[in-house]
């Protein structure tokens, strides 16, 4: 990764960093996107299941937290705010595009040209490719979920959100996060329950 | 057995977070005693435990795409999925050297690439107005940060931020002084005026509601939104859908009368909404609110928890009311459904 400071910001906190790209200090913005690109495109990638619209929605997400920092009160975390941004995004796109169903798994080369004779090659290629099953799985059983629910247990699941967190992030009282939550987890069991027995689980 | 419902509904952000309180007390009980949720919690930890939690690799620095973007004005740069497969620190700088747009805002002591795409020399007097707006409001002084905010638009019109800070005023006006004349006024300025700020705006379908609400209550001269603004208890709630009936105002208070009797009952999403509102409905003695609580349920049914087909009998009850405007929504939803 390149980097345009010499990494002077690099022990702020987050919401020192929010302070100094508010008071102008414009490369305080090249930290914040270097600390939170990896989850702002996690949490797109998972509401918007593409990689092509999760790379669209980070850009967004960044683009606006520049030009909008003003908005951002110092009485509240810096990261609810952004990952705000980011799950309002997630799910304005799911809302205005109609959903391309882009490949998501690469191209897996066929088993031939990928065995090398050795035992522990074939099994390392098909345990790959039974990962990245599982990871489409996954990512399709997403799709039954409503926004809200989606946002919650991808909030909450992936990136360790704590429930209160999530609320500040979505908008609503810790109790409705629950119901979210649960809703999520009932529908993706529903949607998951075959699967899983398929792989032996 | 009582009480599952609410078992495995705690269950689920249990296995993420131990609950306090007499959540965990109810909880520990009801385990306790119930086979049925004891299984259940068990397969719900199963599930989880086979869910990989893994974040999906970004694989480039969005930094310099992000940069080319706000000096470009805003316009989304493609990634060619061809190149993120790779670990292609190189491809990007490649990008951005092709493009030959890197940017150093830094330079220009100019914090704001505006919304408009132009690139500013000087910082933007209504920007700045915004910031000092913002302190005010921060610590409540919502007159003062209004005034410095009307001040600004009225001497900088042209000013790139004047659409946002015309929308940021009318939400202040609305939301902190609840001065909906002023409000309405600046919402439609807004609207009529900075159509490219409100258009690009990923909330304007909810500005566009709130504009639709006060052009309605501007017929009574704002008295259906005060009324609103003055009701605490479930009768309050229940003489504005009397006084006001049909409108966005009453379906506001409609609502709320459900928000009381399920913040009662601890209940909350659409399912449990209706049954909110069911009751809330039982409760009403006048015929015009019933009838608007009706029309709600159907609504609900309709929208939300897309079943037609539950909804057509509230839709009837509506359109049969003695109130005309409910009458005429109730009858215009039917036939919607008809079609």
């Amino acid at each position: 990764m390149t980097r345009n400071d010499g990494g002077r910001f690099a022990g702020f906190t987050d919401e020192e960093l929010a302070q100094a790209l508010k008071s102008g200090q414009d490369s305080a913005f090249d930290e914040i996107v270097h600390r939170y690109q990896g989850r702002v495109y996690a949490v797109a990638f998972r509401v918007t299941g593409s990689r092509e619209d999760a790379l669209d929605v980070a850009q967004d997400v960044f683009v606006k937290a520049y030009q909008k920092i003003h908005s951002w009160r110092p009485t509240g975390e810096f990261q609810s705010w952004l990952l705000r941004l980011t799950s309002n995004q997630a799910i304005d796109l799911l809302r205005r595009r109609k959903r391309r169903r882009t490949e998501q798994l690469e191209q897996a080369a066929p088993a031939e040209q990928r065995r090398s004779g050795a035992t522990g090659t074939v099994v390392a290629v098909e345990t790959e490719l039974n990962a990245r099953e599982i990871e489409e799985r996954i990512q399709l059983a997403l799709e039954v979920l409503s926004p809200s629910q989606k946002t919650v247990f991808v909030l909450r699941h992936y990136e360790g959100l704590q429930l209160s967190d999530i609320a500040k992030v979505v908008g609503c009282t810790v109790g409705s996060v629950k119901v979210h939550l649960f809703r999520a987890l009932k529908k993706l069991q529903k949607e998951l329950g075959d699967f899983y027995e398929e792989m032996g689980q | 057995m009582t009480g599952c419902g609410k078992a495995q509904r705690l269950m689920a952000s249990a296995a993420y977070e131990p609950p306090e309180g007499k959540e965990s007390a109810f909880l520990t009980r009801h385990l306790a005693s119930c086979e049925t949720c004891r299984r259940e919690q068990a397969r719900l930890a199963a599930f989880l435990k086979s869910l990989p939690a893994d974040r999906p690799e970004l694989g480039l620095d969005l930094l310099p795409l992000v940069r080319q973007r706000l000096a470009a004005g805003d316009r989304a740069v493609k990634v060619p999925l061809a190149l993120t497969r790779f670990a292609f620190a190189g491809a990007v700088v490649a990008l951005v050297l092709f493009s030959g747009l890197y940017v150093h805002l830094a330079r220009t002591g100019s914090r704001a690439i505006p919304p408009g795409g132009e690139q500013v020399a000087a910082v933007s007097p209504v920007a700045e107005s915004m910031d000092r707006a913002e302190a005010l409001a921060e610590s409540r002084d919502y007159a003062e940060a209004c005034r410095v905010l009307r001040q600004a638009v009225e001497r900088y019109p042209e000013d790139v931020y004047a659409g946002e800070a015309h929308l940021r005023l009318a939400s202040l006006l609305f939301d902190e002084l609840r001065l909906y004349e002023d409000a309405y006024a600046t919402y439609r300025i807004a609207i009529e005026n900075y159509r490219d700020t409100y258009m690009n705006r990923p909330d304007r379908a909810a500005i566009f509601r709130r504009f639709d609400l006060l052009q309605e209550s501007e017929k009574h001269r704002f008295a259906s939104l005060r009324a609103l603004d003055a009701s605490r208890e479930f009768e309050d709630y229940e003489t504005v859908i009397a006084r006001f009936s049909g409108t966005r105002v009453a379906s506001l208070a409609a609502r709320r009368m459900a928000d009381i009797v399920a913040a009662e009952s601890e209940l909350s999403d659409p399912q449990l909404r209706v049954a909110a509102l069911k009751s809330a409905r039982e409760r009403c003695t006048h015929p015009f609110a019933q009838a608007q609580l009706s029309l709600e349920i159907g609504i609900t049914y309709e929208h939300e928890l897309m079943d037609p087909g539950e909804a057509r009998p509230f839709y009837q009850a509506a359109g049969d009311s003695a109130n005309p405007e409910l009458a005429r929504l109730g009858n215009d939803a039917l036939r919607q459904l008809g079609r």
